[in-house]
């Protein structure tokens, strides 16, 4: 919890990424997560995720994300490089580490377990450099601004997703004192079988989502008075976010990662298959 | 009224959505993805064990299925993904799953006392179409083989929107309906409302 | 009181994973069996971080602390609920049963009382609450201050020595706050250590009889109360307003020395044993 907000803080710096359009990259992001669908080669794989960690370093982010993609990373590499090998479709050619009726693990199988893992790899590491420059607030007030004006959509949708980040700090507070104030009962959150764990949280539950329902009415009360409107569509916008060349040329660098992989695929080098 | 009809008599779609629908999701979303982040610590992977994961359920059938269904997808989405650092991955199929986990309760739970419809419609069959989606988008995606992730999401979220959603539910519901925020009684409040105006 | 230390706080730091600075730094205390100790000090001087110190919901980031015998960093906060209750500021977020019962219950189940010995413990607690009687009330109907005494008298029930409570006043009027507090009182008068954290200074006056002040994580003041309120620098630093008898006294009486907490009577019988007003 402590980390999550640290890590919101830190889309509020300054430096040349944090100072991009949010929507610009978000496109970006996107372009970032199509990329690993796409291509598998791991060479390609790892310099792209290489880049994004100089853009890291650039903006002045690379400790916290180190501190955070330090426990990620392995648990998800594990994850799939443990668990792929068993599902590599078995051929007579492989080199088998050991082959035993639908259990099989050979060299190739590795190879492809390990080039799927930098797939995720780059997509974390996307990730967490998006979250980690990009504003929350002022990205769903960008996109705000747009789904309302050019899309049609109620500004609701937006507000919904920005305010629950709004509320995240308040509201963690408030759980983490519930569990807090249990545990001085005595209660034991951290024993016992899944089941009996389970059945302690009932307790907990109750008065937690009893004065977040409270919360609730306030937060609603409070919209009200301000006068907003589930089917208003045309409020304005205090802030404006107009595009540059700066945001044109951020999505121009997602734009040519996908152009990379169109290429790589054509010339045939873009699946890890040419490694097995 | 009580009801214990497993299969619902009538299926409402339409739901009021006014500021106190809207807030009421915005505190689901926030109670979901902290629940589901910060029990993170019992990771397998991907999914995670998540005693919260019944929140969906009980925001469906209290407060209705398109609430309950946003609050499920922003908590999961949006903050417990987005925060977790895995957004770009499980994405449209963490999405799409744990609105349905909420939503089909929510349209075919009669009442939120009938403990038997809150398990076979939220434990199990929501459940199920959540790891459907789940497994079949990173499946489609090539991230992970269908089996690992449907298993999982069938393992960390069946025992508590089995043994929970029902037990909570049923702690809560009297507290709910008299502070007024029984989505069926909204709706009929509304109807009621609107054919005054009428005559 | 004996002199008996139940709580050692030795060289104690504390930071928050996600603040540079220390929430609580190098305080050092010794608390006594018995005593009723005010922690004062403007929000955010660290008072809360450092009583959750007490029941091990914090563990120390340096240093240590002895709670009867134990390194709270060694025990977890279940096991170490049956030395120190600790009440929370909200009672509405602990508060979760049915009825007056369950809730009092609670505690002592985890703990692992027999059937008796809880039944025993919940006439005994519900009694000095003065919510005898209550039994099987539904919690959310009861008034904001019953509410706050259940709370009080469901960590009670775990028949903790020490009892820490936070903000035990706020929300609440005058005629409730005193009444909590001299329930309280009796409560320490019967042995408890008690120790309360409040920005109520009225009510420090009137019950406590040592006082902590702590000002940007640190303690800067710790003393009997009546010589702590009359250090009006410091408490001025830590953006404390000391009750008007003292300020008075100091300003009225500036060399007189006092041997207990004053009310305004007694500063009234004080002006005038000394010469300053007729009567």
């Amino acid at each position: 919890m402590a980390f999550v907000l640290q890590m919101l803080e830190m889309g509020k710096r300054e430096s040349w990424f944090h100072s991009v359009n949010p929507t610009a990259k978000l496109i970006w992001w996107v372009c970032m997560i199509i990329v690993p669908i796409m291509i598998t080669n791991p060479f390609a794989l790892i310099i792209m995720t290489v880049c994004i960690w100089v853009m890291a370093f650039q903006s002045g982010i690379a400790k916290q994300m180190y501190k955070f993609l330090i426990v990620t990373y392995p648990v998800m590499i594990g994850f799939i490089v443990i668990l792929w090998p068993f599902f590599y479709a078995a051929t007579p050619d492989q080199h088998y580490l050991f082959n035993w009726s639908f259990l099989h693990f050979s060299l190739e199988g590795f190879i492809y377990a390990l080039a799927m893992g930098l797939r995720i790899v780059l997509s974390l590491t996307a990730c967490t450099f998006f979250v980690m420059t990009t504003d929350l607030m002022d990205l769903a007030s960008s996109l705000g601004e747009f789904m309302q004006n050019k899309l049609h959509i109620s500004y609701m949708y937006p507000l919904m997703v920005m305010s629950s980040f709004k509320f995240l700090p308040e509201l963690g507070g408030d759980y983490f004192n519930i569990i807090e104030s249990f545990k001085s009962r005595a209660m034991d959150m951290d024993t016992g079988s899944v089941m009996e764990r389970l059945k302690k949280y009932v307790p907990v539950a109750i008065p937690l989502i009893d004065s977040m329902l409270r919360k609730a009415q306030n937060i609603a009360i409070s919209l009200e008075l301000k006068a907003f409107d589930t089917n208003n569509k045309s409020r304005t916008f205090y802030k404006h976010y107009p595009f540059t060349i700066r945001d044109l040329f951020f999505i121009f660098l997602g734009a040519v990662a996908i152009v990379v992989c169109v290429v790589l695929n054509s010339l045939n080098w873009g699946k890890v298959d040419i490694f097995l | 009224m009580k009801s214990d009809w497993i299969f619902p008599k009538k299926i409402i779609w339409k739901q009021k959505f006014g500021t106190l629908e809207i807030a009421l999701t915005i505190i689901g979303a926030v109670l979901y993805g902290l629940g589901s982040f910060s029990t993170m610590s019992l990771a397998i992977g991907f999914i995670t064990l998540r005693p919260f994961a019944f929140i969906a359920v009980l925001w469906g059938v209290l407060f209705g299925p398109w609430v309950g269904g946003l609050a499920a997808l922003i908590g999961n989405t949006f903050i417990s993904d987005i925060l977790a650092g895995w957004f770009g991955i499980g994405g449209v199929g963490g999405a799409l799953g744990n609105f349905a986990m909420a939503f089909i309760p929510g349209l075919l739970v009669s009442h939120p006392l009938n403990k038997k419809a809150i398990m076979l419609w939220g434990g199990i069959v929501g459940t199920i179409i959540c790891a459907l989606f789940v497994g079949g988008w990173m499946a489609l995606m090539g991230f992970a083989p269908f089996m690992t992730l449907f298993s999982s999401v069938l393992i960390c979220d069946i025992p508590p929107n089995l043994i929970l959603a029902p037990i909570v539910s049923g702690w809560l519901f009297n507290r709910v309906q008299k502070r007024g925020l029984y989505w069926r009684d909204r709706l009929e409040a509304d109807k009621e409302e609107e054919e005054e105006e009428e005559q | 009181m004996s002199e008996e230390p139940i709580i050692k706080v030795e060289h104690l730091y504390y930071k928050y994973e996600t603040r540079d600075q220390f929430a609580v730094e190098d305080v050092n205390l010794t608390i006594k069996k018995g005593e009723f100790i005010a922690i004062i000090g403007q929000n955010g001087s660290g008072k809360t971080t450092l009583v959750k110190h007490f029941n091990g919901l914090h563990k120390p980031t340096r240093g240590r602390v002895i709670v009867d015998g134990h390194n709270t960093a060694d025990h977890p906060t279940s096991e170490l609920a049956r030395f120190v209750g600790y009440v929370f500021q909200n009672p509405d977020h602990q508060i979760f049963a049915d009825s007056v019962r369950d809730e009092v219950s609670f505690g002592p189940k985890n703990i692992g009382f027999t059937e008796e010995h809880i039944e025993s413990a919940l006439k005994l607690v519900l009694g000095e609450m003065e919510l005898s009687g209550m039994e099987e009330e539904q919690p959310f109907q009861l008034s904001r201050g019953q509410r706050q005494r259940l709370a009080v008298a469901s960590i009670l029930a775990m028949e903790p020595s020490i009892l820490v409570i936070d903000e035990p006043t706020t929300g609440q009027d005058w005629r409730e706050s005193i009444a909590l507090m001299g329930l309280v009182q009796g409560l320490n008068e019967k042995g408890h250590t008690c120790i309360i954290t409040t920005h109520n200074m009225n009510l420090v006056s009137i019950f406590a009889r040592r006082v902590i002040v702590m000002r940007q994580a640190k303690v800067t003041l710790d003393g009997p109360t009546q010589d702590v309120f009359r250090n009006v620098e410091e408490l001025r630093a830590a953006w404390i307003k000391p009750p008007d008898v003292y300020t008075l006294a100091q300003k009225l009486l500036p060399d007189i020395h006092l041997d207990k907490p004053i009310l305004p009577q007694d500063l009234a019988d004080l002006l005038i044993n000394a010469g300053i007003v007729g009567r």
